[in-house]
């Protein structure tokens, strides 16, 4: 039963590194630690060929030329890690999460089970090819190694570079030349056999198995059992994640969209690479800017949440940062930015079978995006389909997310007449008027004075009496001379300009209002 | 008088015969339409509104313009198409929607306006509030970045607003002058960046447009230099006409609509008219060859040869049951309607002969009497 083993070298440098495509091919260190304490963490092979060695201090280190140095992020490197496990799970559903168990330093390895995976994906040499490339579309230059159990493919991938692909019974021959330093044993007992002249696997597999238990214990067994290869330990695999998450940590605040914008761009991409792994898209983006504090004594810092549901799922990254951009300039946050985290909520991706027949209607992607920009324009509240509400109130509406509907039948007929429309003035207009003989004889508005022509009504409604928002009013349809008289163009023959309104006494406040126009 | 097809008939088939193509009205049964729901216009129209062309439906206030606008959204939403209505006065009526039949569902509903009509509030207008009405409120985008430290300012953004600064500058001290404002304004636009063109200056009172006012009421309007007139956009509508051109631009461009209707109805044709004729233009040039119809509903028509085919609306008579006149005792009447009469004031295409249909517009509550 072959397991297969991803491993990625220096990974607190690839976790930073991956998302600056710029840095991957330069020498790049990361700190740690408070000053004047820092220390170097990690450094890649460049950095290394340059001088640098982990454990150095920031001044040792800042010797060694064109370097670049990065702090150690903690958050980074649990997207990283997250990564990873997605890059596994292309291949197998059964995937370990080697980091789990207290054992901090195993966050770069992630181990799979194969079993069966030989009849989709083809052989171990072409899965370990397909596993490397995958980790590289999400930005790691990682290491592969197939072998018989777990723990032979964890040493063989951190030990070899590359791609390794170790046969079935070759495990003590293959571990065997790698040196004891690649076991990552305890430091005392690396010590040790470097004392007793122990400094490759092989010669460590070859002591008497009484003897090492002897003088190093079952600790020492096992270790032992590991150099030749044979340690064997049951795979624990790990559930899918429910949601995707990818953060970034900005070495300064960023108080401008643009330069914002490249950072979630390259998160986008890696989150919309990682759904692409599972299949899935997504259908809901959520996105927690963390603020720079404004006020000193505040232990938190404060953070800016936007969500974003998206019409159909997608894992369009320019389509997601596109909305995301229209989302910002319409809600920009109150400080400058020093952290970014992008979750994603998985969902099915959307299956649509097209027809010559269907009814005209907006791409769903392009009409978001068109609607993030007229909100942009014309206020978040102000634009979807309208929804009448239940109740007698008047002018109760509200306006819902707009969102295409599926095809229904619905039809209607040509007839012989149309609704006279009510145009609803908004907020209503304040009027006099004047009563004569319980009806409206003349109405002022707006500097205007009218004498009313006909007249219908009154209509008195009231509702919600039990509660504040009580209302009651008393509604007239009045023919006027128009209140606003239209400007005359020469085109215009001389008829007398007539409009029908309707108003209303409001019996609460005990005033009238123009409500709208008749049309 | 004889319609605008009647005497352009002979001059297309001496254009025709001539060889101009490009001349001569297009032939009415190459193109597709959507029906209006109305059974004589559709006859009228043959077949209805064309598909792929810019329409102007204008008319005087309680004309019938909105109700047929609406008879038009119903046909298309029943017929499962997407539509859209973008709002320059934000004076749409849901409930009458619904009583025209429209598919709400399939309506989006674009509300321009400064922000200071938010959605209807459940005590609005209320006690606390009724000296609020009128008043001008800041509009959202600049409150949240007014006074912070963040919010995106890049540094050529930060000329923004300066239209907004120099008038009050060039105010403070001065007297109301009104050529003093003129100048004002127009050097704020031009410190903005804003192309201002000869015809958007400032209004041109005396030249061919001239306002139905009574000395009377001219008088008494001038005594309260206070009262805004505020009638339905009687301010300046241009940050309201901007956002509704771009909105339009952006729908346009994105395809896939049945009909989108541009709604003027309260903004004065004076204003109207100021927008430049090459922005009907490209509108037109986006929707052509689309199934989409961009209708513009307003007081005249604004969009000249842009328009493929503008229709008029009047009044006729209203239909009152019971007593009509102020004389009838109260409770006795209710309005029933009235009746639309609408004719074709020009067209790019052969139509029928009739130079009008008439047809009854219904209130709500009375269409089922």
């Amino acid at each position: 039963m072959p397991f297969a083993c991803l491993f990625v070298p220096d990974f607190p440098v690839q976790a930073v590194v991956r998302h600056e495509v710029e840095l991957q091919d330069q020498p790049v260190a990361v700190l740690e630690g408070s000053p004047p304490l820092t220390k170097v963490f990690s450094a890649n092979g460049r950095a290394k060929t340059a001088g640098v060695e982990v454990g150095m201090t920031k001044a040792e280190a800042e010797v060694c030329p064109s370097v670049t140095w990065r702090w150690r992020s903690p958050v980074a490197e649990a997207s990283a890690h997250a990564a990873l496990l997605d890059c596994a799970w292309t291949i197998s559903p059964r995937v370990e999460d080697a980091c789990e168990g207290n054992d901090e330093k195993r966050h770069d390895t992630v181990v799979l089970d194969l079993a069966g995976c030989e009849r989709l994906f083809g052989s171990p040499e072409k899965i370990a090819n397909d596993l490397r490339r995958v980790a590289g579309d999400v930005g790691f230059d990682a290491r592969v190694a197939v072998a018989g159990n777990v723990e032979a493919a964890v040493c063989a991938a951190r030990g070899f570079p590359g791609i390794t692909v170790i046969a079935e019974g070759d495990e003590s021959v293959r571990i065997g030349a790698l040196p004891i330093s690649s076991l990552s044993m305890p430091v005392e007992l690396f010590e040790t056999l470097k004392k007793w002249g122990i400094h490759t696997c092989a010669e460590f597999a070859v002591l008497p198995d009484v003897a090492v238990v002897e003088r190093l214990g079952q600790e020492g067994r096992r270790w032992q059992l590991l150099a030749r290869g044979s340690h064997s330990k049951p795979l624990l695999p790990k559930e899918s994640p429910v949601h995707f998450d990818e953060c970034m940590e900005l070495e300064f605040p960023v108080e401008l969209l643009d330069p914002l914008m490249f950072v979630l761009n390259r998160l986008l991409t890696q989150l919309c690479a990682r759904l692409g792994m599972h299949v899935l898209s997504a259908r809901e983006i959520a996105l927690t800017l963390t603020l720079e504090k404004q006020d000193a004594r505040s232990k938190e810092d404060p953070q800016h949440v936007r969500r974003l549901r998206l019409p159909v799922p997608s894992r369009d990254s320019t389509f997601l940062l596109k909305l995301l951009r229209l989302d910002l300039q319409n809600h920009a946050p109150r400080a400058a930015v020093i952290a970014v985290k992008v979750v994603a909520t998985p969902a099915r991706a959307r299956t649509r079978q097209m027809g010559l027949f269907l009814p005209l209607s907006p791409e769903p992607e392009q009409l978001e995006v068109t609607l993030a920009r007229i909100r942009n324009t014309v206020g978040d509240d102000r634009v979807g389909s309208p929804k009448l509400l239940d109740t007698h109130r008047p002018n109760a509406f509200r306006q819902d997310r707009f969102v295409v509907p599926e095809p229904s039948a619905r039809g209607i007929s040509a007839g012989e007449r149309t609704t006279a429309a009510l145009r609803i003035y908004r907020p209503p207009l304040p009027a006099l008027v004047e009563i004569d003989g319980g009806k409206p004889s003349n109405i002022s508005c707006d500097g205007a004075r009218r004498k009313v022509l006909a007249l219908a009504g009154p209509w008195r409604t009231k509702g919600d009496w039990w509660s504040e928002t009580a209302w009651a009013r008393e509604e007239w349809d009045v023919l006027l001379k128009a209140l606003r008289p239209k400007y005359q163009s020469d085109s215009d023959d001389e008829e007398e300009e007539t409009t029908l309104y309707r108003v209303y006494r409001d019996r609460r406040l005990r005033r009238w209002f123009v409500e709208g126009v008749y049309d | 008088m004889a319609s605008i097809p009647t005497i352009r008939a002979p001059f297309d088939k001496e254009a025709l015969a001539r060889g101009w193509e490009g001349i001569a009205a297009r032939e009415r049964e190459a193109l597709e339409c959507q029906p209006t729901g109305i059974a004589k216009l559709d006859a009228l129209l043959r077949g209805g509104i064309p598909r792929g062309s810019l329409v102007e439906l204008y008319g005087l206030s309680s004309s019938g313009r909105t109700g047929l606008c609406l008879s038009l959204l119903a046909q298309a939403t029943g017929e499962q198409q997407t539509c859209a209505f973008v709002d320059v006065s934000d004076s749409l009526d849901p409930m009458s929607l619904a009583a025209a039949g429209v598919d709400l569902t399939r309506l989006l509903w674009v509300r321009c306006g400064d922000g200071e009509n938010t959605l209807p509030r459940s005590d609005f207008p209320s006690r606390s509030r009724p000296e609020q009405i009128g008043k001008e409120k800041i509009p959202p985008q600049v409150r949240k970045t007014d006074g912070r430290s963040c919010g995106w300012r890049h540094p050529r953004d930060q000329v923004r607003g300066i239209e907004t600064s120099i008038p009050s500058m060039m105010r403070n001290g001065n007297s109301r002058n009104g050529a003093q404002e003129t100048t004002a304004r127009n050097v704020a636009a031009r410190c903005a960046g804003e192309q201002v063109e000869r015809d958007r200056e400032l209004p041109r009172r005396g030249e061919n447009v001239r306002h139905v006012v009574g000395p009377r009421e001219h008088d008494r309007a001038a005594s309260r230099p206070n009262d805004k007139p505020n009638v339905a956009g009687g301010s300046k509508p241009w940050k309201r006409l901007e956002q509704a051109l771009r909105t339009t631009d952006l729908l346009l461009h994105s395809g896939g609509w049945g009909v989108v209707v541009l709604d003027f109805g309260n903004v004065s044709w004076v204003d109207v008219r100021r927008i430049p004729l090459s922005t009907w233009f490209r509108f037109q040039r986006i929707v052509e060859g689309t199934p989409t119809i961009l209708m513009l509903l307003g007081e005249e028509p604004c969009a000249k040869s842009c328009a493929s085919l503008a229709l008029r609306c009047r009044r006729r008579s209203d239909q009152w049951r019971g007593a009509a006149s102020l004389e009838m005792r109260s409770g006795m009447a209710t309005l029933q309607g009235f009746e639309v009469e609408a004719e074709v004031a020009r067209s790019r295409i052969r139509l029928g002969h009739a130079e009008s249909i008439r047809w009854q517009a219904c209130r709500v509550l009375s269409r089922s009497a």
